[in-house]
């Protein structure tokens, strides 16, 4: 996996690499697993002392991992399509809902120009397709300096307007 | 109305900025051609048959002159020098060139507009009744509501890729539903449990290929708990909605697969992580918005009964107007006024830079400065004094705004169509044009009372053919232009989809068919019977009957 942003910064040596999507290239070395196969292993997973990461398809929802989360250093939403939105809603889920402290990283089909809405629900990381597209993605990944909306890191704006007076 | 704070402004001149950005990136061949296309839609940018059209967000239906006039000197700067009001409350441009797009955008920054969402798979321009705020039949003004809603959907960071896209609508009054709202993905309907306002909640209603009438999924939403409970709807259709089939994708689709009780208790889980958490409206936000929604300074007046009818029995023409495009107000000695821009020879809904000047100009000297657009596409001054009615009929006339034919059959709803837009089997312009031709006797049209005729281009229903009284739709056999002619569709509370009538007919043979159903009418009316309850009566035989004897 290259091209990737974390935090805001882009990152180079990053060691994961999607299993059952993506070779093992250099310099990767760490697999994401399927949420499937991690379930049916969980048991070996939790019980050793490995950094462990599980990616989502496009249909698969991330309730079933609330009970591993404290375990997981990284989830992985996988996007076949940058037009199918149901990643916010699972990013968020995670990130609010379930209290994920780790990292929530995006990878396939994705804009850079959506980038800064899915950084609002609480996905840290992005493996862009392209170099290019990834610089592109830091430059806009906040183009709006107010939000209507709370979202995983701010309160609404209505509340912050009150505050103001 | 609304006006901008320092935030509201910053969010829009950053949203011009970024459009421009992702424009430039788009003609630089940075951005594909299928990328950039949602980015565009979100903001109202389709690139039609001719040219590329830019829909404009008139939130609520809402405008005060000075916007009106700024939308006339864009369409002059950068059109034709006309625009067209939709169905939906917003105004579009037909002919804007890509490039110029940024500075069109900027210009109505100035004047607190945007195009944001009014087109692509999110959260719409909200809709409502065009005479919030001034009819007496209101529980609550729906207005500060409709506000509320339009700040918590726009750019919402989590909604903004839906299956598909997403219309709500707010109805004030218990009586009437002025705003179609069970003809909405989410309709909400103001009520007073009690002392305490609060919204009925409709799911799942639309027009389109499967017209379907919403479903209630709440009784009593306590006002404060709105925006988390749209989040619960949003985020249950967000995850499960159909994204394999465009023509499956509307939320209409899921509550009629899940059934409404098993949507309402999702909708419902969803909601119990939610209620009570960020985005629960306080007391203090509700009336911030709530003062920008305040009656303006009316004087205190009575009604001007007496002056009206003497002026109304010297100029016939002035009481057939009166009759028609006049509404009673709140307030005693006011009323509310709709400007017709339906007239034979131009289309539904269209307007010329001239014409919006002369329509600011009477809002500022008639209605304090301001305007509503209706989804009959017509516009509204909402606060005129009674006893200026006689002026301002004068006015308007001179304006060609005064055509009496409100709520008539001669004020027909229509879309663009195959003139314009790239999805129409079939023109409606035409057909609009030739229907008011036919019944230009509007002595006649008044008789038979309110009849809404509504035409459509294609399956989308952007006319909303699917609740008129009469309906038309466009539709391709062959690579030929046909239409399909429907009876009884409803948009009230007796919320109705009309039933088709049967085979569809050629361009030429729409008046004739539209004439023999009015005929139809005419020759089994009881007293002053409104022509839908004539069709409810009568079902559709006899109207078959007559349409089909000799035409196939
Ligand atoms: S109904 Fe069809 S033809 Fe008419 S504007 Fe909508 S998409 Fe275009």
């Amino acid at each position: 996996m290259q091209a990737l942003i974390k935090d805001g910064q882009r990152v180079f040596d990053d060691p994961w690499f999607i299993s059952g999507l993506e070779d093992r290239g250099k310099p990767a070395t760490q697999p994401l697993v399927p949420i499937a196969q991690f379930l049916d292993q969980h048991q070996e997973w939790t019980d050793s002392d490995a950094v462990i990461g599980v990616w989502l398809s496009e249909d698969d929802m991330p309730d079933a991992l609330e009970p591993y989360l404290d375990r997981l250093d990284i989830i992985a939403l996988h996007l076949p399509k940058f037009a199918d939105g149901r990643a916010f809603s699972k990013a968020r889920l995670l990130r609010q809902r379930f209290g994920f402290q780790g990292e929530i990283r995006l990878t396939g089909d994705f804009l850079p120009d959506q980038a800064a809405y899915y950084a609002r629900c609480g996905v840290n990381a992005f493996a862009c397709r392209t170099e290019e597209e990834a610089d592109i993605a830091v430059a806009l990944l906040a183009p709006f300096s107010v939000h209507y909306q709370s979202d995983a890191h701010q309160a609404t704006l209505f509340e912050r307007r009150h505050e103001a007076r | 109305m609304y006006r901008y704070d320092a935030y509201d402004q910053r969010l829009v001149d950053e949203r011009v900025a970024q459009f421009r950005e992702q424009t430039q990136r788009f003609l630089d061949g940075k951005l594909a051609g299928d990328e950039f296309l949602p980015l565009r839609l979100q903001n109202g940018l389709y690139i039609q048959r001719h040219a590329p059209m830019l829909r404009i967000a008139i939130p609520y239906g809402l405008l005060s002159a000075t916007q009106l006039r700024k939308i006339a000197d864009l369409s002059d700067q950068f059109d034709k020098g006309y625009a067209h009001f939709t169905t939906r409350q917003n105004v579009q441009f037909n002919w804007p060139a890509l490039e110029d797009v940024p500075e069109i955008l900027a210009g109505l920054a100035e004047v607190q507009m945007h195009a944001i969402q009014t087109s692509g798979n999110c959260i719409r321009n909200t809709t409502t009744d065009q005479f919030a705020g001034v009819l007496r039949d209101e529980i609550a003004d729906p207005r500060p509501w409709c506000e509320l809603i339009r700040q918590w959907s726009t750019l919402h960071p989590e909604f903004a890729f839906l299956p598909r896209k997403f219309k709500i609508a707010v109805n004030g009054s218990p009586e009437t539903d002025r705003a179609a709202v069970r003809f909405h993905d989410i309709g909400l309907e103001m009520v007073n449990q009690d002392g305490e306002i609060g919204f009925r909640v409709f799911v799942g209603g639309g027009l389109g290929r499967t017209p379907l009438v919403g479903q209630k999924v709440c009784s009593f939403l306590p006002a404060q708990h709105l925006l988390t409970y749209l989040d619960a709807i949003l985020r249950v259709y967000n995850l499960n909605g159909r994204r394999d089939n465009k023509y499956k994708a509307r939320i209409k689709i899921l509550v009629k697969a899940l059934g409404v009780d098993v949507f309402r208790e999702r909708v419902e889980a969803e909601w119990a992580h939610l209620k009570d958490g960020p985005g629960t409206l306080t007391t203090e936000e509700i009336e911030r918005v709530a003062t920008h929604f305040v009656d303006p300074d009316y004087a205190v007046l009575d009604d001007a009964d007496e002056l009206l009818a003497t002026q109304q029995k010297e100029f016939p023409g002035f009481k057939r107007w009166m009759d028609r495009n006049v509404q009673w107000h709140k307030k005693a000695g006011y009323a509310a006024v709709t400007l017709s821009l339906k007239k034979v020879g131009y289309a539904p809904g269209d307007c010329t830079s001239a014409q919006m000047r002369d329509a600011a100009a009477l809002a500022e000297q008639y209605s304090f400065s301001e305007l509503r657009v209706s989804h009959n596409q017509n516009l509204i001054l909402a606060d005129v004094r009674q006893d200026a009615l006689f002026e301002l009929w004068q006015a308007a006339k001179a304006s060609g705004f005064a055509t009496p034919n409100i709520g008539t059959l001669n004020d027909v709803i229509c879309c663009p169509g195959g003139d314009y837009c790239a999805l129409a089997n079939a023109k409606s312009i035409p057909i609009a044009e030739a229907i008011q031709a036919q019944f230009d006797d509007l002595d006649y049209v008044h008789d038979l009372g309110d009849l809404d005729l509504n035409i459509s281009g294609c399956m989308n229903a952007c006319g909303h053919h699917h609740i008129g009284n009469i309906g038309v739709l466009g539709v391709d056999k062959k690579g030929e232009e046909f239409y399909q002619i429907s009876l009884g569709g409803d948009s009230g509370l007796n919320a109705r989809v009309g039933k088709i009538l049967g085979p569809s007919f050629k361009a030429i043979e729409v008046v004739e068919v539209i004439t023999r159903i009015i005929d139809v009418f005419v020759e089994q009316r009881h007293d002053n019977e409104p022509f839908i309850d004539a069709v409810e009566r009568l079902g559709l035989t006899p109207f078959k009957e007559r349409v089909y004897a000799s035409t196939h």
